[in-house]
């Protein structure tokens, strides 16, 4: 069963889904989100994704399946959309009422849920209006959708597949009621009462320039942090941390083993939320211990050092690109009801762009040139969605090739996959990278820049 | 001819059974298995030997290999870790010797069969978008692709003439000559399209149509199968949930 959001209008339905068709998408939406709120559907046979954009921002995302509301960052909202089957996708030009109201409805929990008749419904809304209430009111059955918005009492919008600013019968509890009833003559409706009308954006909203050139996933997507054991000042192994949490403790069958009898055999733990990452202490014998703190639970910023017993854990929060929301988005009114001439955020989209330029490769795109900067971390290149530089084609590995600072020099080494890595037409397996150096694998190159 | 094509069984016998009595009263045709016979499921060795002795084809999945000691199974997630383990210790050294001897690929004339992707067969990719098909199409010959390893039934057909692809949507459909046809027969023993049902799929060349049948079973038997071996209990739950 599928939801039919409320929009204004339906910008475009694509059938032929692609990583690149959906970026392709993501660019109309967030152009069109200058003038009035969009919104992306991706959606299969199982479940349905979204993501809202307003004034230039990636703004929140939202899933529903098997009939449940979901809120999910912009990160899920990528990633579950590359691991759908054969998807379809929608862009949905909406106004500010829809996406508030839709958005209510993915985040908040109904104050009342019940299957009705049309009966009980004019008294649930005649109470309302006595009341003097603000809130929202939605039936939803397959393939339906209807939200009434009420501000102190008053029906403030009506919100489905076709929404116009004014009712078409004498008034929008009416037109709801007889769109209703048009619908549903033999079957009940799922009527849902939500009051909380605070909503907030994504953790991982983020204004975006108009200037940016490249692909949505690499400003999501960007690489799972790096997690380095370290004994007596040298590095004994490291990590990616790519899965929601891993082990640390003394026997196999953790993630991260320490073989130490001053090491409990589940010692801690660390856990990703929300794009966010903690160590949490699991009843340690000898404790946690967090940039000297002794800790239960903790975030983890970048290269935090957890020490347990005498070894130490690096934690390596990578992609430095990424710029947190709270940064991202200032300013925001946290109840949203949206102002439009919130000249939201040039100082930000300055900071996305304008950054002082460390060794960098320039990738050409359809959308203008990529910059991809080494800093201190590994770049990656490879099949692999999460990598620096994600590339696509036979024989290429997840994990190809990657670019690494030793001292002052940069390193190009290929780690993996069947495809030559190149250096100016050289194969190559381990290079010291130079200006203009190209690099290429497959069909893809780039020029390194010092 | 005609085929019966099926895949992903995943040791789900009660799944097989009704599918293959189903599939007595559309005899004749050749029965084509797409790999995954075992694995999650409480019943590995009964479905070896009823595939075994119906099917014209056994084609090797990754948990099939896995079981046999061929692929490594770390890249699995620990539910299905656990089942490996699980099934690994209950089949006899036959059948996981028989299952470490299942060939990857089948092509016959115009079809090609695989578990998953044809691309690199070992590797089992997964074909999710018709950016996937199309790299399908671009690198194998065979006019007709036939896959499992998704659980998810899907149908796409790409003009020869101007490649253009489309996902149909019907559950029959009369094959054309001017289409190249990518087809996944959804999962015996595990369906995850919403629908609890056994899916298959019945080729016929001689009315030149490609058709999904559904197949209700007594999902009941195979949970508690499930539960009383121990395995982990998401694994009867899913079968209802059909994800």
């Amino acid at each position: 069963m599928r939801t039919l959001i409320p929009h204004i209008a339906v910008v475009g339905a694509f059938d032929d889904f692609s990583k690149a068709k959906l970026n392709e998408v993501m660019h109309n939406a967030l152009a069109m989100s200058a003038k009035s709120p969009t919104c992306v559907e991706v959606f299969d046979g199982a479940q349905q994704r979204f993501l809202f954009l307003r004034e230039r921002q990636i703004y929140a995302a939202g899933a529903i399946e098997s009939g449940q509301f979901g809120d999910t960052t912009i990160r899920e909202f990528l990633l579950g959309s590359n691991h759908m089957n054969f998807p379809q996708i929608n862009l949905y030009e909406v106004n500010s009422k829809i996406l508030h109201s839709l958005l209510i409805m993915f985040q908040k929990k109904p104050v009342l849920r019940v299957l009705t008749s049309l009966l009980d419904l004019d008294e649930l809304l005649d109470n309302i209006e006595a009341e003097g209430k603000s809130c929202i009111v939605s039936a939803s059955r397959e393939n339906f959708m209807a939200i009434l918005r009420y501000e102190k009492g008053k029906v403030a919008a009506l919100c489905h597949e076709a929404s116009v600013p004014l009712p078409r019968e004498a008034s929008f509890r009416d037109e709801f009621l007889v769109r209703i009833y048009t619908i549903s003559a033999d079957q009940p409706l799922t009527i849902s009462l939500y009051e909380d009308m605070l909503v907030s954006y994504a953790a991982d909203a983020k204004t975006v320039p108009d200037s940016f050139p490249g692909r949505f996933e690499e400003l999501y997507l960007s690489k799972p942090p790096m997690v380095s054991l370290r004994f007596k000042g040298k590095e004994v192994d490291h990590w990616v941390f790519d899965k929601p949490e891993l082990r640390i403790g003394r026997t196999p069958d953790n993630d991260i083993v320490i073989d130490n009898l001053a090491v409990s055999r589940l010692h801690a733990l660390l856990e990703e939320e929300k794009g966010q990452y903690y160590v949490r202490d699991c009843d340690s014998l000898n404790g946690t211990v967090l940039n000297g703190q002794k800790i239960g639970r903790a975030r983890l910023e970048d290269s935090d050092t957890i020490s347990i017993g005498k070894h130490t854990i690096v934690f390596r929060r990578q992609g430095g690109q990424t710029v947190p929301a709270e940064e991202t988005i200032q300013g925001f009114d946290q109840t949203m009801i949206i102002n439009p001439n919130n000249a939201s955020s040039a100082a930000q989209a300055q900071r996305l762009t304008a950054m002082r330029r460390p060794p960098h490769l320039v990738i050409k795109t359809e959308y203008g040139d990529r910059i991809v900067e080494i800093k201190t971390n590994t770049v990656t290149i490879g099949k692999d969605i999460a990598a620096d530089i994600a590339i696509d084609g036979l024989f290429v590995a997840k994990r190809h090739a990657e670019i690494v600072r030793v001292d002052d020099r940069v390193v190009l080494r290929k780690v993996g996959g069947l495809r030559k890595v190149t250096v100016d037409g050289k194969p190559v397996r381990e290079v010291e990278l130079k200006d203009n150096d190209e690099i290429r694998i497959g069909n893809e190159a780039f020029i390194f820049h010092e | 001819m005609r085929y019966l094509l099926i895949s992903d069984v995943h040791a789900n016998f009660e799944a097989l059974q009704a599918t293959l009595d189903v599939a007595d009263r559309l005899e004749p045709f050749q029965l084509m298995c797409l790999g995954d016979i075992v694995g999650y499921g409480a019943d590995p060795s009964a479905c070896l030997d009823a595939l075994g002795d119906r099917s014209n084809l056994i084609l090797a999945g990754n948990h099939d290999l896995a079981v046999a000691g061929v692929v490594p199974f770390q890249d699995f997630n620990p539910i299905a870790r656990q089942s490996i383990e699980w099934t690994r210790n209950v089949l006899s050294g036959e059948d996981r010797e028989l299952l470490s001897n299942l060939p990857l690929q089948y092509i016959d004339g115009e079809y090609c069969f695989t578990h998953a992707s044809p691309i690199e067969p070992m590797e089992f990719h997964y074909i999710r978008t018709l950016e996937d098909v199309a790299e399908v199409f671009g690198q194998i010959g065979q006019r007709f692709c036939f896959v499992g390893h998704t659980h998810l039934p899907v149908l796409v057909r790409m003009s020869s003439k101007t490649g253009r692809m489309e996902v149909v949507r019907d559950t029959k459909i009369h094959l054309e000559d001017r289409y190249r046809y990518f087809v996944n027969v959804g999962s015996v023993g595990q369906p995850r399209d919403n629908n609890p049902d056994a899916c298959m799929v019945l080729l016929d060349e001689d009315t030149a149509t490609l058709e999904f049948l559904r197949v209700p079973y007594d999902i009941t038997s195979s949970q508690e199968k499930i539960l009383s071996e121990g395995l982990p209990s998401y694994l009867a739950e899913r079968l209802l949930l059909a994800r």
